[in-house]
């Protein structure tokens, strides 16, 4: 039986207590929010803690609120949350579909978007709609605090620019231009539980519902290190005439812009049709809720 | 003799235990999930489960959430 090794617990009841904490206790200590996954690489080893600090005693961190014409979303809210969220689905129904993505209702019901951006997995779910959707994150260390757009956050498998000390606190979702659609499919062997063999999200902005793209957004999960753009086959599609064919040929590129490796859930050269076959996809699907719509909501 | 290896039927040797597959398959997932006949395989094991004709084995990689 895998158990979890001993550990010591603390709740602190303010941010600035917290973030005081972590900077004492420098890299032995761990923010636990949803736990699923660090629990799991405690009871495995790979990670060994000697404290966990929960926020859950922290006021804001679990609230999804209007801020500007976009949303703020708080580090501490669950995927059911976001997935559930009359908010989400009407403005940011691609963000709502990526959430029911994800692992299963347990592990929705648990898991957090601060913890699914924090570990930087390459095949997270949420990443890629927050990408297209020009999402930032702040980050909160002992006094100061920093904005970062979510397209400069990852530097590799489980490693971002977060600092020891810091702390995620806040997702910060831009409004939509009118005329905006987005997609997201997630490709997998299992219908859940397990990671996208490859993933793609979709944004496209039209001038008019009959117009030209004037913005176009496609991002790449499980076929890098990281969750990428495609800035090829977005160029492409920027200022075009949306069609099918448009999307066949962008699609096409968008598979030349990815590395994938080669393991058991799938080959490189498969991964790369499916980015294709995926992209062209999620485009179809993001024109026709754009074209379809008279305000926005990628 | 064959097993069915993630959905696949595959041929491998009499002898062969579960942390074969796993060098075989070159895993590096260190959340990976091994279930022989719907069994949950741990890890300590992997090097004492062999297999026998017709299991059923499967690589999960899983979706924690985080």
């Amino acid at each position: 039986m895998l158990l979890l090794p001993k550990f010591d617990y603390e709740e602190p009841k303010s941010m600035r207590e917290a973030l005081a904490m972590l900077s004492e206790l420098k890299g032995s200590a761990k923010v636990i929010a949803g736990g699923t996954d660090l629990l799991v690489n405690m009871k495995k080893g790979t990670v060994r803690p000697t404290r966990l600090v929960s926020l859950k005693k922290i006021g804001g961190l679990r609230e999804i609120a209007r801020e500007d014409a976009g949303l703020s979303i708080g580090s501490h809210v669950t995927i059911s949350e976001i997935a559930d969220s009359a908010l989400v689905v009407s403005l940011f129904p691609v963000l709502a579909r990526s959430a029911s993505c994800l692992g299963s209702p347990l592990i929705r019901n648990r898991a957090t978007i601060g913890g699914n951006i924090v570990t930087a997995r390459p095949a997270a779910d949420l990443p890629p709609a927050l990408m297209v959707l020009g999402a930032e994150v702040q980050l909160k260390g002992k006094g100061k605090s920093r904005t970062v757009p979510l397209d400069s956050f990852f530097t590799g498998p489980g490693s971002s620019v977060m600092k020891a000390g810091e702390v995620l606190t806040k997702i910060s979702v831009p409004a939509v231009p009118s005329f905006t659609g987005g997609d997201y499919i997630k490709l997998g062997h299992r219908a859940a539980l397990e990671i996208a063999i490859v993933a793609v999200a979709s944004r496209l902005t039209l001038d008019r519902p009959d117009g030209v793209i004037v913005d176009a957004r496609i991002v790449l999960s499980s076929v890098a290190p990281t969750a990428v753009h495609a800035p090829l086959a977005e160029k492409a599609l920027t200022g075009q005439r949306p069609s099918e064919e448009l999307f066949a040929r962008a699609a096409s590129i968008a598979a030349t812009e990815c590395s994938p490796i080669t393991d058991l859930r799938g080959g490189a050269g498969y991964r790369c049709d499916m980015v294709g076959i995926l992209t062209r996809r999620t485009l179809l699907k993001a024109f026709h809720d754009a074209s379809g719509m008279k305000e926005g909501g990628a | 003799m064959e097993i069915v290896y993630n959905g696949v039927r595959e041929n491998v040797p009499d002898t062969t235990a579960v942390s074969d597959l796993l060098d075989k398959a070159n895993e590096k997932d260190i959340g990976l999930i091994v279930e022989v006949n719907n069994r949950f395989i741990f890890p300590g094991d992997y090097g004492k489960t062999f297999l026998s004709e017709g299991d059923r084995v499967e690589f999960i990689n899983p979706d924690f959430g985080g």
